[in-house]
């Protein structure tokens, strides 16, 4: 590889202040530095009031930056001007509960909403509804469906498939699991892993529920009070048991494991992720 | 304490639950329920969307009348229209959203909500406030604007707001959902709480770490009881659990793995802190058969 | 796109109101004596003819908002905007309107501008009503919460609801209304991005009606469903709650007027009684007179 990497998305020194100019302003972002690279796919951590969902906002122009900069593929986007729709198309951002913007009586056409306003012929709107519903796991016919009737694990499906159906090459998720029951969450992140396989693409998760983070990201952002204040793999960030808590957050259940054990004297390592490795790890501690 | 020799609060016999949304196909929510929930029980409610789970909590305080079947908490039976302040009165119940469920722009009005429903003499209103406030440890918050609190606050409020109407029971229709993980462990330690004072606790959830807390699980499948028992033997059921898109609880999944390494290794942990305390005790055991 | 985004929050603003707390002897006082007095203030504001009887209106006022402990800067921000306005419509009355020119003494001409003693004083009059009026409802409101100015007036009607007049259900319905209000906002405001991520656009550059109805279609509608979804959980959670509308209720919030209360509303209607009185007697001519006489004496 001669090319050097530039990173697909880069936020340098952002900040934003709520309700600015009010009684009521709050820092909420102060000072972001993230970098997410092609093909892979980094989580962003925090609790809440911790500037998450204001970071994801700003990652496709929706917010400009009070101070500092964003730049999608190496340009600002400050830049981008009457451009941003291409910025809207490339970088796309599914937000928490997203069946709640369908709005189209069928849902095939509420897949098509994306396209259309890229203005994409109508064939060619045709081909990627049709590919994106596929990729979700609704059968091509279910355009036909009322939007209405469709449960919820399908309408948040449906929700993700008017993303897809814009092909973007970053897919931005806030919350992506919330309220789903197990079943719909494996379908979900089983979608999630699959569309990264088309290569060449890139993922920003948000969560809350770090069992999502561990499945899907390769590295980890912490955010807390504005700021990262934690940025490394996944199984780096997640073995910072103490910090985490500190800053009101969770850990996987099998760090809850490992720790419970460190804590009792035993000597485990806590770089570890997998319910299987911890396994290994204790019948190791068992045959010593 | 056999949670059998408790009295019944709820008792549901026949429940079936049909509804129809203008000329759709009727939607048979509910199809053939049988459950007793006993003063003081643990009863947690789980199954797929669509199971059946809110559509019966419903039931239990009279939001939804049996389309066949009966409803009777204490001794009154929910057809009854006169008896509906009893049984609403009986049986609080919190919902998911923390928005939508609070009416008050103030946090103790929202409280005395309930009691003002009920005619509540007003020099009692006051001390029900108080009492409901403590015991969700919100007491510092009273005067503040219920718009100004956070998610799990607000959840903890609508707690209070149902408390204060002096319930025997509790049902909870999947109210941690929107919660993070610091607001849920809260809110939960809360439920515990409240049922150590001997208030019946009845949670729909779909976190299964949450229902191997309680006493008793039901499952839901298409509206009927798939099967209910105590968590350790519900959640030892796999094959049952998938066929139902369910999960088992994190501890027991850690618990299989390293069963798969030990054999003989306890499978019916219910929570990663006894899970922790099994394997430090079986490492223990290990090191001193050895020596 | 950040525009919509600062749009949304000063609809979050509003909806909170101007209320400061600050623990001030102005707000314990019964807020039903501070709406009786605010709508009387307002109303004399009204009445009045007399500079003298606005000065005693305002110095009335200013001591109230002192009284507030809220900075005056804050007060005084509402009038800034007003400003400008306010002065061209004064200089408008001073200079131009014939009808007050009737019988008056001349003070000052050049061409078609006059100036004679009962345009002068209409002209300032005008000037001091708004500043009455917009500096009262300022004191009202920092010293008062939406709160309380409901149960205010649902405590103020509640005699009404023996003849069936709904007091309390139009209390509940404006309670809920202010809570709601910030609820929704925030639920246009995630919708507006979310549709906006897939590239709609709520600009609106044609003036064709139906054409824009269909580009807020991604917008209203969802918008009205979830509003819809709000009001079920929300009926749901007063019936778990026992509602079974106004009858029988008995309320938490009463409201007790003390003496100092009564006290206040006593000094409070003396003084705008005397502002009136002021007013009917009619002294402003002789005192701008006198004034008028002194400062070109010294001149």
């Amino acid at each position: 590889m001669t090319e050097p990497d530039i990173p697909v998305i880069e936020v340098r020194d952002l900040f934003h202040t709520y309700l600015a100019g009010t009684a009521l302003e709050v820092d909420s972002l102060r000072g972001v530095h993230l970098k997410v690279y092609p093909n892979e796919a980094v989580g962003i951590i925090g609790p809440t009031g911790s500037g998450k969902s204001t970071l994801l906002h700003h990652l496709n122009g929706l917010i400009r930056p009070m101070k500092g900069d964003v730049l999608i593929k190496g340009t600002s986007i400050f830049q981008w001007g009457e451009h941003i729709k291409e910025v809207r198309m490339k970088v796309g951002l599914v937000f928490q509960n997203p069946e709640r913007q369908l709005f189209e009586q069928f849902a095939g056409d509420d897949v098509a909403f994306g396209p259309r306003n890229m203005g994409f012929e109508p064939e060619q709107v045709r081909v990627r509804v049709k590919e994106a519903m596929e990729m979700v796991g609704l059968p091509f016919l279910y355009k036909d469906r009322l939007t209405s009737q469709l449960s919820l694990g399908e309408k948040r499906r449906l929700a993700l498939a008017g993303v897809l159906a814009m092909d973007p090459q970053v897919l931005v998720l806030d919350e992506p699991t919330a309220s789903l029951d197990p079943s719909g969450r494996r379908t979900l992140l089983s979608i999630l892993t699959q569309w990264r396989t088309l290569g060449d693409r890139a993922m920003v998760i948000a969560s809350h529920n770090m069992e999502d983070i561990v499945e899907l990201a390769d590295r980890v952002f912490v955010l807390a009070n504005g700021k990262v204040i934690l940025s490394s793999s996944t199984g780096d960030v997640f073995s910072h048991y103490d910090v985490l808590i500190q800053n009101g957050l969770a850990v996987p259940a099998v760090l809850e494991l490992l720790h419970g054990l460190k804590k009792r004297g035993y000597p485990v390592s806590l770089d570890i992720l997998t319910a299987q490795e911890a396994a290994k790890a204790i019948k190791g501690l068992y045959d010593a | 304490m056999s949670v059998r020799t408790s009295r019944p609060l709820i008792r549901i016999s026949g429940l079936h639950y049909t509804y129809q949304e203008d000329d759709q196909r009727p939607i048979h929510a509910l199809n053939g329920i049988d459950l007793v929930i006993h003063e003081g029980e643990y009863v947690a409610i789980i199954g797929a969307n669509g199971s059946g789970k809110s559509t019966l909590l419903k039931h239990f305080n009279a939001l939804l009348l049996p389309t066949q079947g009966d409803v009777v908490v204490l001794k009154w039976n929910s057809r009854d229209p006169e008896v509906l302040r009893n049984i609403r009165s009986t049986v609080g119940m919190v919902f998911q959203s923390p928005d939508t469920q609070i009416i008050a722009t103030v946090v103790e009005e929202d409280v005395a909500f309930g009691p003002e429903n009920l005619g509540i003499p007003e020099e009692e209103l006051g001390e029900r406030v108080e009492q409901a406030l403590e015991l969700v440890g919100l007491k510092h918050l009273r005067k503040r604007p219920s718009h100004m609190l956070s998610e799990g606050q607000k959840q903890l409020l609508a707690i209070a707001s149902a408390l204060s109407m002096k319930p025997r029971c509790l049902a909870f229709d999947e109210s941690t959902a929107m919660l993070d993980p610091g607001a849920r462990r809260r809110f939960i330690d809360t439920m515990s709480r409240l049922h150590q004072q001997g208030i019946a606790i009845v949670t729909a959830t779909h976190n299964m770490d949450e229902a191997a807390l309680a006493q008793r699980v039901v499952v839901l499948s298409e509206g009927i009881v798939a099967v209910h028992g105590p968590p350790s033997e519900v959640f030892t059921q796999k094959k049952l659990l998938t066929d139902l898109k369910l999960e088992v609880p994190t501890s027991m999944r850690l618990a299989e793995r390293i069963g798969t390494y030990i054999p003989g290794f306890p499978q019916d942990l219910l929570t990663v802190p006894e899970l922790v305390n099994t394997v430090d005790s079986y490492l223990g055991q290990r090191r001193s058969s050895l020596i | 796109m950040m525009r919509e985004k600062s749009e949304f929050e000063h609809l979050i603003k509003l909806s909170v109101g101007q209320y400061i707390p600050t623990g001030s002897v102005m707000h314990r006082l019964d807020p039903r004596i501070k709406v009786i007095m605010g709508a009387l203030l307002v109303l004399s504001a009204i009445i009045i003819g007399s500079l003298i009887s606005a000065l005693i209106l305002l110095a009335a006022v200013i001591f109230g908002l002192s009284l507030t402990r809220v900075q005056l800067k804050l007060a005084l921000a509402s009038l800034r905007h007003m400003a400008i306005f306010l002065v061209v419509l004064a200089l408008i009355q001073i200079f131009t309107i014939p009808q007050l020119h009737s019988g008056a003494s001349m003070l000052f001409q050049r061409g078609i501008l006059k100036i004679t003693d009962r345009s002068l004083i209409s002209g300032i009059l005008l000037i001091f009503r708004f500043v009455v009026i917009v500096l009262g409802l300022s004191l009202f409101s920092f010293s008062t919460s939406t709160t309380e100015l409901i149960h205010s007036i649902e405590h103020l009607l509640r005699p009404l609801q023996k003849i069936g007049f709904p007091a309390h259900e139009l209390a509940l319905t404006a309670h809920i209304s202010i809570r709601f209000i910030p609820i929704l906002a925030g639920e246009a405001e995630q919708l507006m991005k979310a549709q906006a991520s897939r590239g709609a656009d709520f600009a609106y550059r044609k003036w064709n009606f139906i054409r824009k109805i269909r580009k807020m279609l991604p917008l209203l509608v969802p918008l009205f469903v979830v509003s819809l979804k709000h009001a079920h959980n929300l009926i749901e959670a007063m019936e778990s709650r026992c509602y079974m509308g106004g009858k029988g209720r008995t309320s938490l919030i009463r409201l007790h007027a003390g003496l100092g209360d009564y006290l206040t509303l006593a000094v409070g209607c003396a003084v705008i009684a005397s502002a009136l009185l002021v007013s009917f007697a009619d002294i402003d001519r002789t005192a701008l007179e006198w004034v008028w006489k002194n400062i070109t004496i010294l001149f």
